[in-house]
């Protein structure tokens, strides 16, 4: 009977409410996040997209490839006119020094279907580079448009395309001094935000799986730190980690079978690789340092991460062959969070000069350190898989949101959130 | 069987009675009145303790009280704790040395610069500061649960040098007293 009273009492105070907090999969449709091209490529090509029907009609095809390949801040698009002749539209068209143009066609054939014809034409050598016919369901509209995006970003610059990848990031939503924590995902482009998780508790560090099926995160939930990995298609999800004290910056090995993390269990951070298959966790460094925010390299042969064992915070590599640990950076007091472009020669990385925190590029043969932002308070950098963008979190007006800038820092874009702080976004794999 | 099966119903019947009068008028000792006085006596019911969310406001004045919730504040790039808190700590560990089922949470904080798993683990240093001094003083480490939270939960949340001062800190919160 008093074991019963106990446990009515645990009830009421809430604290066996496993459940309760966490919502899963709510959807909306508008953007959360909003792309704002600040600055393009001085050379970037001239490309006319016809429209594909009439504006209601298309479905917002048009619209959808015209923003992806605007805003790639590669493509400058001009508007021309075509008429039924084709070869005396290559006239026209190389008159007006335009490069490209794209053409469609979207046919409702019933049933909630559609036919959409796509065809990309190179202006300077009279040619068509390609033809294309889908069908698809309505519902499918947007990510065609996505693929078809791609599919021109690489005919026309010899690079993957990102249009049909995703970014997750984290949701702060304040009401005094509450706070509600939510991880969404959303397209590259904004739109299509879902809320995996919504928690009371701090949500931090998501890491995409190389498959993009699983997110892994830390969550301070019932005020203790833990990582969790969650299937995005299923919800579900599996506890990786809850030590005692920190366990933190979940980074997935490049095959996808093991993950670095942080743990405290030697009473200092220190970085640790967990296999996901043997469960057997190995600690990778020593001493008395603070060891944090370990990356994998592509070849999945090293790990570099940061650490305070030279006084400042500076990016070391550890090889995990020869457990050979080498400085990295030499340049600034501070530089954090790095992560290798997929080429695995150069980093990203989070650099502190003065009162500035950059985004910063290093060639890691040359040595050189390039900014790529020159203003704001800076953090987070996450790279795209085509290694061509960089999208990481800033502070301006007060607001937390996202930014984009290329691996060369020539383009830039904003993205300023409807509602709440934007925070530590990451890219998916292709 | 029958008188089995009506002891049953009265044993149940009397447990709900118990359930739906709130658990406390159970506990030995709070019934009031005076014994031997029969239905004369009023009954008296204990409310129980007031529940608490953990995160009761920290009060300057309970600085040197236990056990209440404290907050230590670090200087920049600042991972020791300050002369004048060391007071503070010591009243908490004795009252910690001296109940075993007293337990900690020790939050570690940073200010809002910087990369933020990063933070965590200065956040972490702060909290181990405090949790140094609670040891030496003869507390358990069973009695002590540290958590960092870095800069992920600032009280104050400006991007000036009198905001950052308040977010650097260690949270002493009572799990249980």
């Amino acid at each position: 009977m008093l074991l019963l009273c106990q446990i009515l009492k645990l009830l009421k105070t809430g604290r066996v409410w496993l459940g309760a907090g966490l919502l899963f999969l709510a959807t909306h449709v508008y953007a959360v996040l909003e792309l704002e091209l600040t600055q393009g490529v001085d050379n970037a090509v001239s490309i006319a997209i016809f429209p594909f029907a009439e504006p209601s009609l298309d479905g917002g095809i048009t619209a959808v490839i015209s923003n992806d390949l605007k805003n790639s801040g590669r493509f400058k698009l001009v508007n021309a006119a075509a008429s039924p002749d084709l070869a005396a539209n290559f006239v026209a068209w190389r008159a007006q020094k335009i490069e490209a143009v794209v053409s469609g066609q979207v046919k409702q054939i019933g049933g909630g279907q559609l036919v959409i014809t796509v065809k990309l034409f190179d202006v300077y050598n009279k040619n068509k580079l390609f033809e294309k016919e889908y069908k698809i369901k309505k519902e499918q509209t947007r990510k065609l448009a996505h693929h078809i995006s791609d599919t021109i970003y690489q005919q026309l610059t010899g690079d993957r395309g990102i249009f049909s990848t995703r970014i997750a990031y984290v949701l702060v939503e304040r009401h005094g001094r509450k706070a509600l924590y939510k991880l969404q995902v959303a397209d590259s482009d904004g739109y299509n935000n879902r809320t995996l998780l919504a928690s009371r508790f701090p949500l931090m560090s998501p890491a995409w799986s190389p498959d993009g099926k699983k997110i892994a995160y830390v969550s301070f939930e019932g005020h203790r730190a833990a990582i969790y990995v969650q299937d995005i298609a299923s919800g579900r999800r599996e506890l990786l980690s809850k030590f005692p004290g920190i366990n933190g910056a979940p980074a997935w090995s490049p095959d996808g079978r093991k993950v670095a993390l942080v743990l405290t269990l030697t009473g200092y951070p220190k970085i640790h690789i967990l296999d996901l298959a043997t469960k057997k966790l190995e600690r990778v460094t020593d001493g008395w340092s603070l060891d944090t925010e370990p990356n994998w390299s592509p070849d999945g042969g090293s790990l570099i991460f940061t650490s305070n064992r030279g006084g400042n915070p500076q990016i070391y590599r550890l090889y995990l062959g020869n457990k050979k640990v080498e400085r990295v950076t030499f340049q600034g007091i501070y530089n954090a969070r790095a992560a290798f472009t997929p080429s695995g020669n150069a980093i990203v990385m989070l650099h502190q000069e003065g009162d500035m925190f950059s985004i910063a590029h290093e060639d890691l043969k040359a040595g050189r350190l390039t900014l790529l932002t020159r203003a704001g308070l800076n953090e987070s950098p996450s790279i795209a898989p085509n290694g061509k963008m960089i999208v990481y979190a800033t502070n301006s007006n007060s607001r937390g949101m996202l930014a984009e800038v290329s691996v060369d820092g020539r383009v830039k874009l904003l993205l300023p959130a409807g509602e709440g702080e934007v925070q530590e976004p990451a890219w998916s794999p292709f | 069987m029958k008188i089995l099966r009506l002891t049953v119903i009265l044993l149940v019947t009397i447990g709900f009675g118990f359930l739906a009068s709130g658990c406390n008028s159970f506990k030995l000792g709070k019934k009031g009145g005076a014994e031997g006085e029969g239905d004369t006596v009023a009954q008296t019911s204990g409310l129980g303790e007031q529940e608490s969310f953990g995160d009761e406001a920290i009060s300057p004045e309970n600085r040197l009280k236990a056990p209440y919730n404290q907050s230590y504040l670090f200087g920049f790039d600042r991972y020791d704790v300050q002369p004048e808190d060391v007071a503070s700590i010591n009243v908490q560990a004795n009252h910690l040395a001296a109940n075993a089922q007293a337990k900690v949470r020790l939050e570690g904080n940073t200010d809002a610069r910087g990369s933020r798993e990063y933070n965590i683990a200065l956040g972490w240093k702060r909290a181990k500061a405090v949790a140094d001094i609670l040891k030496q003083q003869g507390v358990n480490q069973e009695q002590i649960v540290m958590v960092s939270y870095g800069k992920e939960k600032p009280i104050a949340l400006g991007h000036d040098e009198d905001s950052y001062g308040k977010n650097r800190r260690t949270d002493l919160i009572y799990e249980a007293k």
